[in-house]
């Protein structure tokens, strides 16, 4: 669970600290900041994930504008409840005038305050799962220095964080740039707007049990759905959805495309919540109620909060729609910019049944954080 | 912050709401500072307006020193005189705990009598 996310310096974020809920809401006008708090937690997943140098990852245009520093730091706090303590991830960037040969700073990694890896000026320090000292070696200074430690016996810690960032989802779907067919080998995380997801739902699909899960929620969710089924295509494989007929004893197929956005969406949306009953999983979700009819808001979203609250996934979603909102009011973090500038977090007050639905108090810029 | 609500509507239907709403913008409110209170399908009728207005003074209060802010408040007269009308608005805030419309509170309320399809025939000469 992401206990914790510190950033300063990158854009409309300065000094901005947040510790999300098992499940949170990001509530605040359009430009406050909230995607951009998703957009960090992306950059550092590719970095972690060895998926980019510095400069690939990490650009001097996104320094906050109205500081002179080129310094930029981020801190991320990840629990662990089956090592039981906390991870604190720190990064620093150093940029140059000239906006090239952008360099990793520091890099550090501590488990209940003890170090298990350091990277600064250029040299790693490992240390092992019992906090003696490793190895100690010149690193290249464009790259994260944790990406490059292979899993070992003695640093399964380290791998633990490792592989936990790379269960963060990070996405805003969107269904009409989704793909009908699979890659040609199956893919473990989602793009951003979930334009793999075919490919992606191919590789969880070898999980029976949650494939026999999906299509049993799916049955209720979507009028006369039946099931899935993967149809060579070359070298790749198109995703049918099979519907029942009223009108034929025949299952009708439809390719993935030829379904409705909303369709497409809520398909993902419970793949997403099947995939996070397996646990473990961090899911940042930008506005997922779009495309989806308001009937079909709540349910998902009570579910969501299920799995959420027995501890299995946590959530992070932003959104602007009344009926997430009033749902979901006191887990939100009210997100502003006084003055246009750096973004500051303010609690919504508690309402009581004579006041009027946040999302009405919202719609009239009448928040009252004070 | 700075783009808030200015003048809250509360009305029956939305016919109500064009109106006060055309009127405020002819008095030289900004459009995108008034809100029409959202109503029921088929219209709120004047029991809404009756159910919705303690919500409404208690909203305007809380932010009246902070915003400026004022509430216009439409409920035809019907069959009844306007004097019920106001009556049964101070009925409302009373049985919700509420003081009654103080003079410095900007919260205005109008009665057409009969109704406000009265006063549209008659602006059209």
């Amino acid at each position: 669970m992401l206990n914790r996310l510190y950033i300063d310096n990158y854009k409309c974020l300065v000094n901005f600290d947040v510790k999300p809920d098992n499940l949170s809401l990001f509530l605040g006008d359009n430009g406050s900041g909230k995607s951009t708090v998703f957009d960090v937690l992306s950059k550092l997943q590719t970095f972690i994930g060895g998926n980019g140098k510095v400069d690939q990852i990490f650009e001097s245009s996104d320094l906050c504008r109205w500081q002179t520093s080129k310094i930029q730091s981020f801190e991320l706090n990840i629990e662990s409840p089956n090592l039981g303590g906390e991870f604190l991830y720190r990064l620093t960037i150093e940029f140059t005038e000239s906006g090239e040969k952008n360099r990793v700073r520091e890099e550090q990694l501590l488990f209940q305050g003890e170090p298990l890896f350091e990277f600064k000026m250029g040299e790693i320090q490992l240390y092992r799962d019992d906090r003696s000292a490793g190895p100690k070696y010149p690193f290249d200074w464009s790259s994260s220095g944790l990406a490059s430690i292979f899993p070992r016996n003695e640093n399964k810690l380290l791998t633990w964080f490792k592989d936990q960032v790379q269960k963060m989802f990070i996405v805003h779907l969107i269904p009409p740039v989704m793909e009908e067919e699979t890659g040609e080998h199956g893919e473990t995380s989602l793009l951003k707007m979930g334009e793999n997801f075919v490919s992606w739902y191919y590789s969880i699909s070898q999980d029976q049990g949650l494939v026999n899960r999906l299509t049993n929620v799916l049955r209720d969710v979507i009028e006369g759905f039946d099931s899935f089924k993967f149809e060579p295509y070359g070298k790749r494989y198109l995703l049918l959805t099979r519907f029942y007929s009223e009108n034929s004893s025949n299952v009708l197929s439809y390719r993935f495309s030829e379904l409705s956005d909303g369709q497409r969406m809520l398909i993902v949306l419970y793949a997403l919540l099947e995939t996070a009953r397996e646990g473990n999983y961090i899911y940042c979700l930008d506005e997922p109620e779009n495309f989806i009819s308001l009937p079909e808001i709540q349910p998902w979203i009570n579910a969501l909060q299920d799995v959420c609250y027995e501890n299995r996934s946590q959530a992070i979603l932003i959104s602007h729609h009344p009926e997430l909102i009033d749902l979901l009011a006191s887990h939100s973090f009210w997100f502003e910019r006084p003055n246009g500038l750096s973004t500051r977090l303010y609690q919504l007050p508690q309402a009581s049944e004579k006041d009027l639905r946040v999302s009405e108090l919202i719609a009239r810029r009448w928040i009252d954080h004070e | 912050m700075s783009k808030y609500t200015e003048i809250v509507i509360l009305c029956e239907d939305l016919q109500q709401g064009v109106f006060a709403r055309t009127f405020l913008i002819k008095c030289g409110i900004i459009r995108q500072r008034i809100r029409i209170v959202p109503l029921p399908a088929q219209g709120g009728g004047e029991g809404f307006v009756r159910k919705q207005f303690p919500l409404e003074v208690q909203a305007y209060r809380r932010m009246m020193n902070k915003k400026n802010i004022g509430l216009v408040v439409m409920i035809d007269a019907d069959t009844r005189s306007v004097g019920d009308r106001f009556s049964e608005l101070n009925q409302a805030l009373l049985e919700s705990g509420m003081d009654l419309r103080k003079p410095d509170d900007r919260i205005g309320i109008y009665v057409p009598k009969r109704n406000i399809e009265t006063w549209i025939y008659y602006l059209k000469g």
